[in-house]
């Protein structure tokens, strides 16, 4: 069977960003199987539009402006409880020692409590890799806004930390 | 730069430093430290942001893109051939019931009054000139000159058929005239729903004139032959 270019093209933007934004939706949501159908979506939704694509380099910031619009739709439908801990998933790290197991535990339960305001620009820098104009550009805020919620969100992540810390040596 | 500049454009991206706060860095332990932990802080987070992805997440996606998109193709073809079949369909519809291609050409012609409704509401003689333009386009050459009092002339197809049409008032109302250059037509006379219609084979085509009252088709029969083939003698036809 002849694969067309348009299919190669997109074989390759799933492959080169499944993974990212399935992470960016897990923490858009807190759910794993909501996560894998918003990243199943988003890339049907990508594929029907793929000729808008110009540039690769603008790919995975296309992908995640489609995540956040397919998120925000879902959010219409339904208020989204958020995750426990003890549901999180642990992938299967062997190089890491039962510390930093337990401390990203920490982490990913204290990320999860922080408002999305705070959240999605730390996803966006973190997971992402954009900058503080770029964050800016696809929340449609101010660079200066951005900057104000990336600081905040770490200090109040800090603070989570520490309880969750305390919770845990308790 | 001092310390708290320092901290206060590292907390938001703790990636990213200037060249100024990097020679800030570098001569102050403190701010290095700063540096330091929050470094620490950044790689703790991306790996606990970092979860699993499931197992066959690309290949799911894929799958579901190729069933869709075949599902879709199936259902634009259906879209295209029944678009196609209703494109032949409107086809036929418009020809056989609008231009009556396959009806007697009498018929056709009282379609195409109807079709042109304004041709019959100026009675004001149009010049010379403008009619014999008409005859021209449609490549016919008079031989002697036109009746006078025509108020209306197109070069118009009649269905198939191209032909100059053109209106001739009378006082018991508008007489319609057609000329159908090359078309060969038997001579006869046609009366449907009011209307007359009278074909004759003329210069090599075919004159028709259409009316409700057939009162003056003898007298414009007979000067449309001399317009169109020139001496009455040779006139062919008459009844």
């Amino acid at each position: 069977m002849r694969v067309s270019s348009r299919q190669r093209q997109f074989d390759a933007l799933v492959r080169a960003h499944n993974g990212d934004l399935y992470r960016y939706a897990y923490w858009l949501c807190g759910d794993s199987s909501l996560a894998q159908d918003l990243a199943q979506e988003t890339f049907l939704r990508a594929w029907r539009s793929l000729d808008a694509l110009r540039e690769t380099d603008a790919a995975k910031a296309w992908l995640i402006t489609i995540l956040r619009r397919e998120h925000a739709r879902l959010y219409e439908r339904k208020r989204l409880e958020t995750t426990d801990i003890g549901e999180l998933e642990l992938d299967d790290r062997d190089s890491l020692t039962p510390e930093q197991l337990g401390e990203d535990s920490i982490v990913r339960a204290a990320m999860l409590q922080l408002e999305p305001k705070y959240r999605e620009p730390l996803l966006l820098q973190v997971l992402g890799g954009f900058s503080c104009d770029e964050i800016a550009r696809e929340l449609g805020l101010g660079a200066a806004a951005v900057m104000t919620q990336l600081f905040r969100a770490r200090q109040k992540l800090k603070s989570l930390l520490v309880d969750g810390r305390g919770e845990a040596s308790a | 730069m001092n310390c708290l500049d320092y901290r206060r454009e590292l907390g938001p991206e703790p990636r990213r430093e200037s060249a100024e706060m990097q020679e800030h860095r570098r001569g102050c332990p403190g701010c290095a430290a700063h540096h330091a932990r929050a470094l620490g802080f950044e790689l703790a987070l991306k790996r606990a942001l970092a979860v699993p992805v499931p197992d066959g997440l690309a290949e799911r996606i894929l799958l579901a893109q190729t069933t869709s998109e075949r599902g879709d193709r199936g259902r634009r073809r259906r879209v295209a051939w029944f678009a196609a079949a209703a494109v032949v369909l409107v086809g036929l519809g418009l020809g056989v019931h609008q231009l009556r291609l396959f009806s007697p050409l009498a018929q056709r012609l009282i379609v195409h009054l109807e079709h042109e409704p304004a041709a019959l509401i100026t009675h004001t003689p149009l010049p010379v000139e403008d009619v014999e333009r008409r005859f021209t386009q449609r490549g016919v050459r008079l031989a002697a000159p036109l009746p006078a009092g025509i108020s209306y002339a197109q070069a118009c197809p009649v269905g198939l058929i191209g032909s100059v049409h053109m209106v001739m008032p009378e006082r018991e109302g508008p007489v319609t005239v057609f000329f159908l250059p090359g078309h060969d037509e038997r001579r006869s006379d046609y009366a449907d729903d009011g209307m007359h219609v009278r074909a004759i084979p003329m210069a090599a085509g075919t004159l028709a004139l259409v009316a409700a009252d057939a009162r003056h088709f003898d007298t414009l029969e007979a000067s449309w032959r001399r317009t169109l083939e020139g001496s009455p003698d040779t006139a062919a036809g008459l009844p």
